[in-house]
């Protein structure tokens, strides 16, 4: 069998086809966001968000008697609700914010398992809320990830220079009268819908890896935040791809086998970076 | 109702923006401003009126109230008891002033350029949803070239030295057309010829009617470069021509126990230990 056979196969199966496109959008979502994710340094609240939309995933599946389309208006939901609720109490600064995070993330967590446990033959279901099922997505599912991951896109291009001063500079922001406090929320708001949109492929286990891995590794490879966010997109879309292939290939688990691609992508970058470091070093040494 | 509701959104979000400029009005003035932290008193019954095209020094120990007063007059803290007015206006409504933040409150390792920080003092003179135009990558070359800073333009923020870094915020002040400067503690760290720069930037900006007020610890500095300097801790203990308010008496009230006097054949030097290095101030 040689190469094109190797990649042309797969693509004679509807729900591989479907499977890759799912990947590639949901991927360039979570890298664009992951990319103020890592720069802000809010992985933990990333990956306790993903977490935390579990409850609300487990009532829609209890009420929509197994259907999946209604499971992504009820995770969107959650996290959306969850994420101003995260933002809100890091304001009020009782307790410190990543004892705060990790009391919500746990919680909700085990209620989402308790209300998926109370149906008898859960196992399988709830791997795949875990875990994802890239390669289960219908048309219409594609569809809403297609609308949203646009609609996500178009936000971040739109509102680039609000929250790239907000991100790098708040008190800029705030002499130049920028509503401070609407952009950080609505930054949190495209965390949770960027969250919501991937949670059928990658499932919440694992979410975190597509928002930071991708933007993580091309934060090693440039300066700037547009290139960073081009970059951790192209990052993503292949490990997706990739991923979809080994898994197709080697009989993985998909989420699985895409977020493996990831990593290896970011210590092939790693890697990288660390050499032309070092060569630098080498050079300024020697001159 | 909802279209009044969106007509008092956007008055939230937009009016604030546009605070005109009343004619004769002193560039800041301040009665009796009170902020109160939850440690306590910060700055406590603040007066003053400064006029434009000044270079201000302002000098008193760590914990004196200088961040948080530069706060007070950027619009960015609002003070508890007492009226603030920049140009006449409350300074909310200001985009004129720009405030240079500490160079240890900065990430340094954030992916941007030197002309990309430079360029967000623009972003609010560009239209809603645009990305930067020619014309603004072209005020931002000019504010680098201002600075003396072109051929950095596109190195990553963290390759600068201390005073380039700071230079560059300055930059960033130009590009946002800002009549008021705020340097918070800009010679902390910096040798002496770093420092040099800056105020040769300082005097430039000064012939241009921009008013600089910058936050330090050397005594000698302020007196020398400066017209106006303001002795803050806590309350404002003096502001005016140097060799008025470098008194001994305003001086050892300022820093209390941590002054020390030596007299010298010609001058007398004023030896600080509040400060981290034990850094020496000198006054004549």
């Amino acid at each position: 069998m040689n190469i094109i056979d190797l990649i042309l196969t797969p693509l004679n199966y509807a729900f591989m086809v479907r499977g890759l496109t799912a990947a590639v959008l949901t991927g360039i979502v979570c890298a664009v966001i992951g990319v103020y994710v890592v720069v802000r340094g809010m992985a933990f609240f990333g990956d306790a968000l993903a977490h935390s939309i579990l409850p609300g995933v487990a009532v829609g599946y209890l009420l929509s008697d197994g259907a999946k389309e209604p499971l992504f208006w009820w995770g969107t939901g959650t996290a959306v609700v969850v994420s101003l609720v995260i933002g809100a109490i890091s304001k009020g600064a009782r307790i410190k914010q990543d004892t705060a995070i990790g009391i919500i993330f746990a919680g909700m967590f085990a209620l989402g398992i308790a209300i998926i446990s109370t149906v008898k033959s859960y196992t399988v279901d709830l791997t795949h809320f875990l875990f994802g099922d890239v390669l289960g997505v219908s048309g219409n599912q594609l569809a809403t990830i297609a609308i949203f991951s646009f609609v996500i896109i178009l936000l971040v291009v739109a509102f680039y220079k609000e929250f790239l001063v907000l991100t790098f500079d708040p008190t800029l922001a705030a002499t130049l009268r920028i509503p401070t406090t609407v952009f950080e929320y609505l930054q949190l708001i495209l965390i949770a819908l960027a969250i919501a949109v991937s949670f059928q492929a990658v499932g919440v286990a694992l979410m975190v890896a597509m928002l930071v891995t991708p933007a993580a590794a091309a934060y090693l490879l440039t300066k700037r935040l547009p290139i960073m966010m081009i970059l951790a997109a192209a990052i993503a879309s292949a490990s997706g791809v990739v991923g979809l292939y080994l898994s197709y290939y080697i009989n993985v688990a998909s989420g699985p086998a895409i977020v493996l691609v990831a990593t290896a992508f970011f210590l092939l970058a790693w890697i990288y970076s660390t050499l032309k470091k070092r060569k630098r070093m080498m050079e300024a040494a020697q001159a | 109702m909802m279209k009044n509701l969106i007509k008092t959104l956007r008055k939230k979000t937009f009016s604030r923006r546009y605070a005109p400029h009343e004619e004769n009005a002193p560039l800041i003035t301040m009665r009796d401003v009170m902020v109160h932290y939850q440690t306590g008193k910060v700055l406590d019954r603040i007066s003053f009126d400064l006029t434009p095209g000044a270079a201000v020094a302002v000098v008193g120990p760590n914990g004196a109230g200088k961040t948080t007063l530069f706060k007070v007059i950027a619009g960015i803290l609002d003070p508890d008891e007492g009226v603030v007015q920049v140009s006449g206006h409350e300074p909310g409504g200001h985009t004129c002033i720009a405030y240079v933040p500490q160079r240890s409150e900065v990430d340094w390792s954030f992916p941007a350029t030197v002309a990309d920080v430079v360029m967000m003092g623009r972003i609010n003179k560009m239209g809603p949803f645009l990305w930067p135009q020619k014309e603004d990558w072209q005020v931002v070359g000019q504010a680098l070239e201002f600075v003396n800073l072109s051929d950095y333009a596109k190195r990553q923020i963290n390759e600068l030295s201390g005073g380039q870094q700071q230079r560059m915020f300055m930059a960033r002040a130009l590009a946002q057309e800002a009549e008021l400067m705020l340097l918070d503690e800009p010679f902390n760290g910096l040798d002496v010829p770093a420092q040099e720069k800056i105020l040769e930037i300082m005097a430039t900006l000064k012939q241009q009617n921009v008013t600089v007020m910058i936050s330090m610890h050397d005594l000698r500095l302020a007196a020398e470069q400066f017209d106006r300097v303001m002795l803050l801790n806590k309350s404002l203990l003096g502001f005016g021509e140097p060799e008025d308010v470098f008194t001994r008496d305003l001086l050892l009230e300022a820093y209390q126990g941590h002054l020390h006097f030596v007299e010298g054949e010609f001058d007398t030097l004023a030896v600080g230990d509040d400060c981290c290095e034990g850094e020496h101030h000198e006054y004549h």
